[in-house]
């Protein structure tokens, strides 16, 4: 492999892990931003969409089917999660939020322990996306290819929804203003438990794409957790192009930081946490000005 | 003792205040009158140091503290009031007016020291809470206590530091008739030493307590006077709309 | 406002009798548990002193205990440095970082202080383990244990040793309650209940904030140092912010803001630990749900139920004097 393909394909790695981050950073940013709700269950979620789909495809050999079922199974885990617990925690103040969300971390990887064991594991990928694909003149995992490109769809979709349909409109008016935007007849509870299970269901398909590539382990709850809610601190709380921004940092400077300074790639990525939240506490593209 | 020069700050495109300017001579009285949204609160802020301004200067006793931190310019004699109740709530009125006594003494480090105070510090204590009308109440949580109640200590925690120069901020707001005589009777009954900048919405009660009264009018000192010559300004008259007119 | 109330006595001298008691006419296994027990309350005295006490929810106080275990451990495996110096060395050394930290972090308010703190401790995390000659992932064996040979002790012995770790923590419990009976700890309090108001009442609230973030952060470190001469090898799980999070949990369910509070937390927290992992592997699934059914009920944990029941008179929310 040549210098410049090297790069490319570095550069490929640090996209792919930036969807994955996106995925589930979009959903956690604009709950934090509509309810000042901090979710460190998050990553379990997440986790719970990687053994959603292992089960799926075991029991069914369909991928597709996996990809479409997983993500809805951890939406109505998180729809039942909201309605009895995290409803009740929107006004306790962070330290309670952390401490049930972290109590919630251990009671779900427990489970999924229980359930599917310590071992982790994979799920084979579709035929279709066997193999790789020539691409700028370089063979790439087509798999990996196909991360890239439904992060930048999902990426897209919600940007259409946000900014072209009335429900992108009242979501956006009640981050920037949840008072005023109740008063303007938005039924801002509503929007929230439906904010909730779409960033849940989008935490289960970032789950279920990463099991081929990691394979699905309990760990996966607590490892995704911190890079996510850098990426939200980064971007800005509550904004759609903050979480892109802050995913494509935190996943550039982790792979190019483990190629290029081994080792201290996550120091990089904790430095730019601290540096962030006490020179920038707004995050860099925050969704109120 | 204050002298504030220029002072302008911007929220925004929104110009709060556009070049203040006030003196404040030792152991003067000083009420700021003015509408709402004239930049009454904020110039207090800037003076107070929670705001720092975008230009303009304010000098304490002749040194400049413009650059200085909150907590600097309190050391150096300066304390407020806020608009809000701004108390401890969950300690009691005593243990309230005694963490604001000590922090004026800049008693707050000592690791071995036991918090009990010393006859000094309760003495000073006790007179504060004399003053504002609170020595019945000392045991009460702030939680259980009553709006006038929280704001007779909201001044008591101005006082306890012993200031040279004090920012009130609409002391009498929600305390009814009662609550006004008996804040007058406390100004009147502080030493003249102590200069205060008031801001007051309550005419009878400015025109009785102040030396001086300035007007502000979006962002800017448009009058500045004896309570005398304020009563009969028609520019302030104009401002009021027949406010004055009783 | 900080008070020794009698009730805090009673906690205090039933758990550290009862603990000595166990450790004395207790095998082996149950000198390990004493151990076990009594670092862990250290790390949540400390981590209650800046939590309950102060208002800042940290979350790396594991840090600062890998941190007190990684200089003790460093300095005398590897350096050969005596043990009273690298003891000295360990507190002064976790001490500046809390110091720093907590500096650093003064002006960051609720989520973005615990995430500031997190990354701080994540920080040294990814030091410790990436740094070769700590022994990275492997950990760091050969650490020597307080030599008290002079005066008739034989720390090698698991019953000493125990005895030893309750003083610590006796220690540590009575330095915390000196300290915020103090001036300086009425202080804390005035910031936790109303920061802006210490502010513009003359206090700088950062130096304050920082000199807690240090006292707390030594005594994290004591643990830590006692840790790594307990088991006589560390590993940078140590650090990693779950463990900051475990703490966390001690003082959540002993009662944050109650000091004694923590001193439950960690018998309940390690006792259950033990009784559990009797019955099944999955401990943490235990934990988890009597977590979240403490938070629910109120948050005010064991100790601080106990203390509300004693107190006459309405109750202002929140347990404890904390602020």
């Amino acid at each position: 492999m040549s210098g410049a393909e090297f790069w490319i394909v570095q550069a490929l790695n640090g996209l792919q892990l930036s969807m994955l981050l996106f995925l589930l950073s979009v959903g956690l940013t604009v709950i934090f931003g509509l309810m000042h709700f901090v979710n460190l269950a998050h990553g379990a979620l997440y986790m719970l969409g990687a053994y959603f789909g292992v089960a799926m495809v075991s029991a069914t050999g369909q991928f597709w089917l996996a990809l479409i079922v997983a993500p809805i199974g951890v939406m109505a885990v998180g729809m039942g999660l909201y309605q009895a617990l995290i409803r009740h925690m929107r006004r306790q103040g962070p330290m309670n939020q952390v401490l049930v969300t972290f109590g919630l971390i251990f009671v779900l990887v427990d489970l999924v322990r229980i359930l599917w064991g310590n071992v982790g594991l994979g799920i084979s990928v579709p035929e279709l996306l066997h193999g790789p694909v020539q691409l700028f003149g370089i063979s790439y995992p087509a798999y990996r290819l196909f991360i890239i490109l439904l992060g930048l769809a999902v990426m897209l979709a919600l940007g259409l929804v946000l900014t072209r349909t009335a429900i992108g409109a009242m979501l956006r008016a009640s981050v920037e203003n949840a008072a005023m935007a109740a008063t303007m007849g938005i039924n801002v509870e509503r929007l929230l438990l439906w904010v909730f299970a779409l960033g849940c269901a989008l935490a289960g398909l970032a789950g279920v794409i990463a099991a081929p590539v990691f394979s699905a382990t309990p760990s996966m709850a607590t490892d995704i957790l911190i890079p996510t809610l850098i990426v939200v601190v980064v971007g800005g709380l509550g904004s759609l192009r903050g979480a892109v921004l802050g995913s494509l940092t935190v996943g550039f400077v982790q792979t190019f930081g483990a190629v290029l300074v081994p080792g201290l790639a996550s120091l990089l990525i904790y430095a730019l946490l601290a540096a962030i939240l006490i020179l920038r506490p707004q995050g860099l593209l925050p969704a109120r000005q | 003792m204050l002298e504030v020069r220029d002072l302008s700050k911007k929220f925004g495109g929104l110009e709060v205040s556009r070049g203040v300017s006030l003196d404040v001579a030792p152991g003067e009285r000083r009420v700021l009158l003015g509408p709402n949204g004239a930049g009454k609160t904020t110039l207090f802020n800037l003076i107070a140091g929670t705001l720092k301004p975008d230009c303009g200067t304010i000098r304490l006793d002749g040194s400049d503290i413009t650059g200085m931190t909150v907590n600097q310019r309190a050391r150096r004699g300066l304390a407020r009031s806020f608009q809000k109740n701004n108390l401890f709530e969950g300690l009691s009125v005593r243990d309230n007016l005694a963490l604001a006594v000590a922090t004026g003494e800049g008693r707050t480090g000592s690791l071995l020291a036991c918090a009990h105070d010393s006859a000094a510090t309760l003495t000073q204590l006790a007179e504060i809470a004399a003053q504002v009308g609170l020595s019945a109440h000392l045991d009460w949580p702030v939680a259980h206590c009553s709006y006038g109640v929280r704001r007779q200590l909201e001044i008591g925690l101005a006082l306890a530091t012993r200031p040279r120069l004090l920012l009130l901020d609409e002391p009498t707001s929600g305390i009814g008739p009662e609550g006004v005589a008996a804040f007058n009777a406390l100004i009147a009954s502080l030493p003249r030493h102590l200069a205060m900048i008031i801001i007051e919405h309550d005419l009878d009660l400015a025109f009785s307590i102040a030396d001086r009264i300035s007007v502000l009018s979006e962002g800017v000192v448009v009058f500045e006077g004896t309570p005398e010559t304020t009563r009969h300004s028609r520019q302030v008259r104009e401002l009021y709309l027949g406010a004055f007119d009783d | 406002m900080f008070y020794q109330t009698r009730a805090k006595n009673l906690t205090v001298l039933l758990v550290l009798g009862g603990l000595a008691l166990y450790a004395v006419y207790g095998g082996y296994f149950a000198r390990e548990i004493v151990v076990e027990i009594a670092l862990l309350a250290m790390l949540a005295i400390a981590l209650d002193l800046v939590a309950g006490y102060g208002g800042m929810i940290s979350l790396c106080h594991g840090a600062l205990f890998g941190i007190g275990a990684y200089l003790f451990g460093g300095l005398t495996a590897l350096v050969g440095t005596p043990v009273w110096l690298a003891t000295l060395a360990a507190l002064a050394g976790t001490a500046l970082f809390g110091w720093a930290v907590g500096a650093v972090t003064a002006g960051i308010g609720g989520i973005f202080f615990i995430m500031a703190t997190l990354a701080f401790g994540q920080m040294a995390y990814v030091i410790v383990f990436e740094w070769r000659a700590l022994g990275g992932d492997d950990g760091l064996a050969g650490i020597p244990r307080t030599d008290l040979a002079g005066i008739g002790l034989d720390t090698g012995d698991s019953l000493t040793f125990a005895l030893l770790s309750l003083a610590a923590l006796a220690l540590s419990y009575t330095i915390a309650a000196i300290a915020l009976r103090s001036s300086f700890g009425r202080t804390l309090t005035g910031i936790h209940a109303n920061e802006e108001r210490m502010r513009a009442l003359g206090l700088n609230v950062r130096r304050h904030k920082a000199a807690a973030f240090a006292l707390s952060a030594a005594i994290a470190g004591a643990a830590g140092l006692l840790a790594a001469q307990h088991t006589q090898y560390i590993s940078p799980e140590y650090l990693v912010w779950t463990v900051s999070g475990e703490a966390l949990i001690v003082v959540i369910l002993g009662g944050i803001g109650t000091l004694a509070g923590p001193l439950v937390g960690a018998v309940v927290f390690v006792a259950l630990e033990h009784v559990v992992a009797r019955f099944t592997d999955y401990w943490h699934l235990v934990i988890g749900i009597l977590l979240i059914a403490a938070v629910m009920a109120g948050g005010r944990g064991l100790y601080g139920e106990i203390e509300r029941l004693l107190a006459p008179g309405p109750g202002t929310g929140k347990g404890g004097d904390g602020a």
